[in-house]
């Protein structure tokens, strides 16, 4: 063996830190590539004449699994290398002899099942490591760009239904609990990624608009449709009094034919129009279910009349007078209640949405709400395909006197019905008092108290409270009595400082004039008595 | 966001300050929502908070409270929560029985 002298192997050894470098070198370029699904073509085209120049290989190509083959192999036959890819040879070493080439190839099986070619003069073992790193470094390329491709759909799509719900939200309006004469409640949860269901409520001075609709379709358009909808029939509505439910949805659907065609979605609608003064009740349906009135003769559909909006441009939808005595109910829901599916994929149906409006009985448009979502949740095992939306009138049964006590099972939902108690409790028994000041400072009082019973008291398990409301003197006394055990909500400690607890007491304590409670019977009892001008008013009163 | 009457707007959430509208009640059923988005904000790092109230009607003691722990969240993230009055004297009453009146800085929408 011939003597090597130190210049000799240092020159040796530079060249293979030199060309190990450029290799390494070649890797990197390939990594710094911009990871980003919107340049995978782009990558396309220029990954293989990297490759080729940073292995110092005369020509190289790649064929994916789905047939896109990209290839940089000057002076080479490329219907060769192609043959090469697509599998002529397999995977290995091919010697230009085989291929009729001037050159070997190696062939590589890629990550995504399709084929690396490298064409050189020589393929040693240095080439061979080095072209199987490459395709190790592409593999992992390849799996970066498709988890990138995956979180950049996941994030268009949560941003979006962000965006929807957003739209969605902002265009549906309050519905007040009592007005004109009839109790009202309505709610509308949109799907996770919902934003076609809308309910409308627009008053004048002498009717109420109301109704619900569903945009056919989800996401960002379904959202967008739903508040031009919206704020169609807001307009439409208030620009003549005379208007009933199908002029209006004849209207729309005139006037947003056009454009419901061009973005290939339709809108069902049931609108109604409640006349006080008239005592007329006016509903029409343009393909929209469920919609229906329960009276003493027992639940009516109330069937479209027309089909939905966006279908025909001249539609002649049918007013239908409802027969809206005291005590009867309409209800107007949305295909995301009655078409929840179980895990089974049965659909809840409309059977069980009737029973249940007809199992609630008497009870008021928003606990009648609560109960309808609460079945669809629960025959949904808490998924929810789609937008849930519900609209409850009720005509005030006024005739009835009210209530001598209120009974609340231990619900802090069920406190939202004090103050409706309180303010015909407090008028029917002083007409002349200045009723809403009184109602909502003993509802304050009452609801801290309540609401430290049901927290405490009860925690969890079920229970009634019963509050009685009388006038004595120039006073009114309150009393709540409860079966929870034993808890004494004037034993809580005052807060002070910045705590974030226990002001209940405190607040019932500045509206009362006295606070007593006691055990006894296996009840806690609670008295209360307010001052006809109530403290905390009269306190603000001489306050500078 | 609609939960239990109470309607949350949130605007600017990816800047660091952020106005919540609320309507309705914020009351012990819809303070944890709210309590729950103001969670969010705060890990997000936005600590300049308005809150406007001007539509709601009744506010209890859990309101009060969700609205002392946004306040404090704030204030130790170098920021202020504001609050918008609400126009129902009912709803404001709340603050001033339990002093708060004077420990929030209120201004008008």
């Amino acid at each position: 063996m011939p003597e090597t002298s130190v210049d000799e192997v240092s020159d040796l050894l530079a060249d293979a830190l030199v060309e190990a470098n450029d290799r390494l070198l070649g890797l990197y370029e390939i990594l710094r590539q911009p990871v980003t699904a919107g340049k995978l073509s782009e990558l396309a085209e220029t990954m293989p004449s990297v490759i080729r120049k940073t292995s110092g290989a005369l020509g190289f190509a790649a064929l994916a699994a789905d047939g896109q083959f990209a290839v940089d192999a000057p002076g080479l036959p490329t219907t060769c290398l192609v043959e090469a890819a697509a599998g002529r040879w397999g995977e290995g070493i091919v010697t230009g002899d085989e291929s009729g080439l001037d050159v070997d190839l190696l062939i590589r099986r890629s990550a995504d099942g399709g084929r690396y070619v490298f064409a050189a003069d020589d393929i040693g073992a240095p080439f061979v490591r080095f072209a199987d790193a490459v395709v190790a470094t592409m593999a992992g390329f390849v799996a970066m760009a498709r988890l990138h491709r995956q979180e950049l759909e996941m994030a268009l799509v949560e941003q979006d239904a962000r965006a929807a719900a957003a739209i969605s939200a902002a265009a549906l309006t309050t519905v007040p609990e009592r007005a004109f004469g009839i109790e009202a409640a309505a709610r509308c949860d949109p799907a996770q990624i919902g934003g076609g269901d809308l309910y409308v409520w627009i008053e004048t001075d002498d009717r109420v608009v109301f109704g619900v609709g569903d945009v056919a379709g989800k996401g960002l358009s379904a959202a967008v449709v739903m508040t031009m909808i919206t704020e169609a029939i807001g307009d439409i509505a208030l620009s003549s009094e005379d208007l009933g439910p199908a002029a209006i949805i004849a209207q729309l659907a005139r006037n947003r034919y056009r454009y419901l065609t061009r973005t290939g979605l339709f809108v069902t609608l049931a609108l109604g129009v409640w006349s006080p003064t008239a005592e007329r009740l006016v509903v029409a349906n343009a393909g929209h279910s469920p919609v229906l009135t329960v009276d003493e003769n027992g639940p009516r559909r109330i069937p479209p009349s027309c089909p939905p909006l966006g279908v025909l441009r001249d539609v002649e939808p049918v007013d239908e007078v409802i027969d809206f005595g005291p005590g009867t109910l309409l209800v107007i829901g949305s295909d995301g209640l009655v078409e929840q599916e179980d895990r089974e994929g049965h659909p809840l149906g409309c059977e069980r949405f009737v029973e249940s409006v007809l199992a609630a009985g008497a009870a008021r448009p928003s606990d009648l709400i609560r109960q309808l979502f609460e079945l669809a949740a629960h025959h949904a095992a808490d998924r929810q395909d789609d937008d849930r939306t519900a609209l409850v009138l009720r005509r005030a049964l006024s005739a009835e006197p009210a209530s001598d006590d209120l009974v609340l099972p231990a619900d802090l939902i069920e406190l939202r019905r004090l103050g409706d108690w309180l303010y015909n409790r407090v008028a029917l028994l002083d007409p002349e008092a200045d009723t809403a000041l009184i109602a909502s400072q003993i509802e304050l009082a009452v609801h801290e108290l309540a609401v430290n019973t049901i927290l405490h008291g009860f925690a969890g398990q079920p229970g009634e409270i019963r509050i009685a409301l009388e006038r004595h003197g120039g006073s009114w006394v309150i009393e709540m009595t409860d079966d929870a055990p034993p808890f004494d909500p004037l034993q809580v400690e005052m807060p002070t400082g910045l705590q974030e607890h226990g002001y209940g007491v405190m607040i019932a304590r500045a509206i009362a004039d006295s606070l007593v409670h006691e055990a006894r019977d296996g009840h806690n009892h609670i008295c209360l008595t307010v001052s006809n001008e109530p403290k905390s008013v009269a306190a603000r009163k001489g306050m500078p | 966001m609609t939960v239990n009457g109470l309607r949350a707007t949130e605007e600017h959430r990816d800047r660091p300050t952020a106005t919540i509208t609320l309507d309705g009640r914020l009351d012990a059923l819809s303070a944890p929502d709210l309590r729950s988005e103001l969670r969010e904000l705060d890990a997000s790092g936005c600590h300049n908070i308005t809150i406007d109230l001007d539509d709601v009607e009744f506010v209890d003691s859990a309101g009060l409270a969700a609205l002392v722990s946004a306040m404090k969240a704030c204030r130790m993230g170098g920021g202020e929560l504001t609050l918008v009055r609400p126009r129902s004297a009912d709803a404001f009453r709340v603050f001033e029985l339990a002093k708060f009146d004077a420990v929030f800085d209120f201004v008008e929408r």
